[in-house]
């Protein structure tokens, strides 16, 4: 179909969406903030899209695009104290940015380290992240106190964390 | 609640889940402001949460429909090639997360319907009223696609991607699967879309076994599949049947017939591969001194006053209007030349000047100039001859179709041919104390007549048409090689078989609510 600059950009913004989500989340962690300003980077990307030039990252031009978002809603929203300070949203997405290279790895491990975990905590990270209400109405839902499931969830990440640390690291010394 | 005391991974996950104090989300600021290598840390561990998240979205959407709108617990549904592969399923999440505003409800029975896809491009599409809006970029869900004319582009969440062409009527039923009731599809499907399925009337299906196909189905519900590259499998026509490149089959009833990919309501593809081929070996030729397919974005030479892509010689390419003002392409040819060969692809839309220049060098008159005149006769300048303005090039009722212009220059038989359509149609002497030939700095469509000194000439020169290639060669090339020229660049002129062309029965079919 005619267009193929039109349709390279389709590509890459497939390609980029993973990343740009997390970028976002990085700097507001919150599930629904970040769909929001995910909708909004979205639609600018499309509306802007001629601008891009394919011969830069075609990562950084949305990270730039959702940097923006990210910024008006730190100044302009009722819940902007779940963002990222100024500062720290500025050295946290360049680090995002800089570790471009590596976060398929990081896909990867995390993908193996969820096949590793016992059922049961595999079904409390599914559940967490399948709900989309408060993790006090999932708590009481499951028959457990806030505190309890806030400490189980935290404990499963932080496994999960340390086993992607563990599996690159095997990886860069094999 | 236990409050998370001073420990790093506490205050993260008191973040990330979001019950963090106000005093917690300052402590924890503040350390990474003292700590650099925590930046990094919270950088990886907000990573690990925001890849769930995304991964959880995927899984709501490429569940079976009638699961949708619950989630069941324990039923953990990654990809079954990982994430890795699940690359090109991001776009689910992509347009779930991106698009929608109402997303943030917490009922997930109230759920809006799915959305499978979006649009990536659109050419002159006109919808049926009935049909659910499309827009660049928007989303799509299980609403009929009612195309009435132009093209439209869509991107399946498995990556697979599909260009319709009206009259069409197209469902996008599942995130790697659309069903084709009466129209014209081609779809181009990546590894991560493999098995990507086009459902046809008659409980008959293509599959993708890694491929670019294109699927045709007629308003007798008898369908055509043309296999551009890689296989498919046909189901439902008797025993399943796998094709390959090249390969076209007629599904009509309970039979399936192979059928010359000539007669392929698709030729123009395979045209538009035959030439893509052509194109590529020309580049390498040693002789070539300048070569422009016009592909939007990649042009060489310095556009001039804003030209326009209008339609090409192919679907699959566009070519690039000038309006016959100020708009032209520039391009620098430096050297002195022997030999010549000057070869285009040209969509005459008007004659409007006098002289209407194909290709010209800038102002001297001892350089190369291509133009057309008036009348359709074609004419040069600069080359030492002139007679070739006796020979009409292009009659009063071919404007607005494409042909093939061809000149070569040869000082050592000092002989001018020109050839269209692959065909010579004039050759004549060239003047004995001619010196090589000279390009330099010249212009597409136009000239620049500011070195032009000739009292009375024609100045404006504009050529209101649309090129869709140039190539230029420091040699003369044979009428042999020319006819190969312009067999491998054209198009595609045989229309589909009246019995499988989408007829005006489609008419209810695209309004019907």
């Amino acid at each position: 179909m005619a267009d193929p600059k039109l349709q390279a950009f389709s590509q890459n913004f497939v390609r980029a969406q993973r990343q740009v989500y997390g970028y976002i989340v990085s700097q507001t962690p919150n599930r629904s903030d970040a769909e929001d300003l995910f909708q909004k980077t979205s639609l600018t990307m499309w509306e802007k899209w001629e601008q891009y030039d394919p011969e830069s990252s075609f990562f950084h031009w949305a990270c730039a695009i959702a940097h923006n978002h990210i910024r008006n809603f730190r100044r302009t929203s009722r819940r902007r104290h779940l963002a990222l300070p100024d500062d720290l949203a500025d050295t946290v997405g360049a680090a995002h940015m800089a570790a471009e290279g590596q976060l398929e790895a990081r896909r990867d491990a995390l993908q193996r380290c969820l096949e590793q975990l016992p059922n049961n905590q595999r079904q409390l990270v599914h559940r967490r992240y399948a709900h989309e209400g408060s993790l006090s109405d999932l708590a009481g839902e499951m028959g457990l106190t806030a505190n309890a499931l806030y400490k189980s969830i935290g404990r499963i990440r932080q496994a999960l964390h340390d086993c992607i640390n563990r599996r690159l690291q095997m990886e860069r010394d094999s | 609640m236990t409050a998370p005391g001073d420990n790093i991974i506490e205050l993260l996950n008191a973040v990330v889940d979001g019950y963090a104090t106000s005093q917690q989300r300052t402590a924890l600021y503040q350390r990474m402001r003292q700590e650099p290598k925590l930046v990094r840390l919270y950088a990886d561990y907000t990573a690990v949460h925001a890849e769930l998240l995304w991964q959880h979205r995927e899984t709501s959407i490429n569940q079976p429909e009638n699961t949708r709108a619950t989630t069941t617990p324990g039923r953990l549904k990654l990809h079954p090639a990982g994430w890795a592969v699940a690359a090109a399923l991001l776009l689910a999440a992509a347009i779930w997360f991106g698009i929608r505003s109402d997303f943030t409800s917490h009922d997930q029975t109230d759920r809006p319907a799915p959305h499978v896809g979006f649009v990536t491009n659109t050419v002159n599409a006109q919808f049926a009223p009935s049909s659910s809006p499309v827009t660049l970029g928007g989303e799509l869900t299980h609403e009929p696609i009612r195309l009435l004319s132009g093209q439209v582009q869509i991107m399946f969440h498995s990556g697979a991607v599909a260009d319709l062409t009206g009259p069409c009527v197209f469902e996008m039923v599942g995130a790697n699967r659309g069903k084709l009731s009466a129209g014209k599809l081609q779809a181009y499907v990546p590894a991560s879309g493999k098995g990507f399925t086009v459902d046809l009337p008659g409980d008959r299906r293509v599959v993708d076994l890694g491929t670019a196909f294109g699927v045709m189905v007629s308003a007798d519900g008898s369908a055509m599949v043309d296999v551009f590259e890689g296989r498919v499998r046909i189901e439902g026509a008797g025993e399943p049947r796998v094709l390959e490149a090249e390969q076209v089959v007629v599904l009509s009833d309970d039979t399936l017939r192979s059928i010359d990919p000539s007669q392929s309501v698709f030729a123009d593809h395979h045209a538009y591969q035959r030439w893509k081929r052509w194109s590529e070996q020309a580049q390498r030729d040693a002789a070539l001194l300048y070569y422009e397919p016009f592909v939007p974005g990649e042009v060489a030479g310095q556009m001039i006053g804003s030209p326009t892509w209008g339609e090409g010689r192919f679907t699959d390419k566009p070519a690039l209007t000038l309006d016959g003002q100020n708009q032209a392409v520039a391009v620098n040819i430096p050297g002195r030349f022997e030999q010549l060969t000057l070869a285009m692809w040209v969509n005459v839309q008007s004659l409007d000047r006098p002289i209407n220049d194909l290709f010209a060098a800038d102002g001297a008159t001892a350089s190369v100039q291509l133009h057309l005149m008036h009348d359709g006769r074609f004419g040069y300048a600069g080359v030492g001859a002139d007679q070739g303005r006796r020979v009409k090039l292009i009659g009063p009722d071919e404007m607005h179709r494409w042909i093939h212009v061809a000149v070569t220059f040869d000082l050592s038989t000092r002989r001018i041919h020109v050839y269209r359509d692959g065909e010579l149609v004039h050759t004549e002497p060239i003047d004995a104390t001619r010196n090589p030939f000279h390009i330099g700095s010249a212009r597409i469509g136009n000239w620049d007549p500011t070195n032009y000194n000739h009292q009375g000439g024609t100045l404006k020169r504009g050529l209101h048409a649309r090129f869709d290639e140039l190539l230029i060669l420091s040699r003369a090339a044979t009428a042999d090689e020319i006819r190969r020229i312009y067999t491998a660049g054209a198009p595609e002129t045989s229309q589909a078989p009246a019995s499988t062309a989408p007829s005006i029965s489609l008419h209810q079919n695209l309004h019907q609510k």
